[in-house]
């Protein structure tokens, strides 16, 4: 998804103001550091579910549940689980394209998920349902940040 | 899979989304400054060269 890795955390902030904005923006954005092979790429792919993008261990459960600790010790319990919730939101939220996501990593680096949109951006940008959904998505995102 | 596009055609086609997207992005974007005021832009701002190389890469990959 696309917005939705900015309006669903605005969403989870709306429900629950304890969390930190900023930590759970940053957590549920700095995972997409690994689509740098892909922008840097010389050619395009023949089959773009198979490149590195969403396929390295910054698209875990894992990575975050390690990152927690040391955040909450440097740092403080609140900004540490914004910070694991935001990156939890974009891995699961991904796992709805047809790549699907490690999501048992390390235990095993099977890619997990419902399958449900398509991976290819040009696809997915001109998708009516899943259009409807980010805008969707969008409009209550507003609402949180006009209303809080 | 991958698609073939002509940048013109495939423009023209989804004109409305392309302005839905990048309207729904502007917004959220001017909420967010307006919300977390300028902090946000010290986070935004690294990034913002990938986003020139994104929109270059998006440009010549529908060029092909």
């Amino acid at each position: 998804m696309i917005l939705a890795h900015i309006t669903l955390p605005l969403i989870l902030y709306g429900i629950f103001p304890q969390f930190n904005l900023l930590a759970l923006l940053v957590g549920a954005n700095i995972l997409s550091l690994d689509v740098f092979p892909t922008l840097l790429r010389k050619k395009t792919p023949k089959n773009p579910i198979a490149e590195k993008h969403a396929a390295t261990i910054l698209h875990t459960l894992f990575f975050f549940v390690v990152l927690f600790v040391p955040f909450y010790f440097m740092l403080n319990l609140v900004i540490a689980l914004s910070f694991m919730i935001g990156g939890f939101t974009h891995v699961l939220i991904d796992a709805l394209d047809e790549k699907g996501r490690m999501l048992l990593y390390p235990v095993s680096k099977k890619f997990y998920g419902l399958r449900i949109f398509t991976y290819d951006f040009w696809s997915y940008v001109t998708d009516k349902k899943i259009f409807a959904v980010e805008a969707t998505l969008f409009v209550a995102a507003c609402v949180v940040l006009l209303v809080r | 899979m991958s698609v073939r596009v002509d940048l013109r055609k495939w423009g023209g086609a989804n004109l409305p989304y392309i302005i839905a997207w990048i309207t729904m992005g502007v917004i959220l974007f001017t909420l967010l400054v307006w919300k977390l005021k300028l902090d946000i832009l010290i986070w935004v701002g690294p990034f913002i060269p990938y986003l020139i190389i994104t929109l270059a890469r998006i440009r010549q990959e529908l060029k092909r």
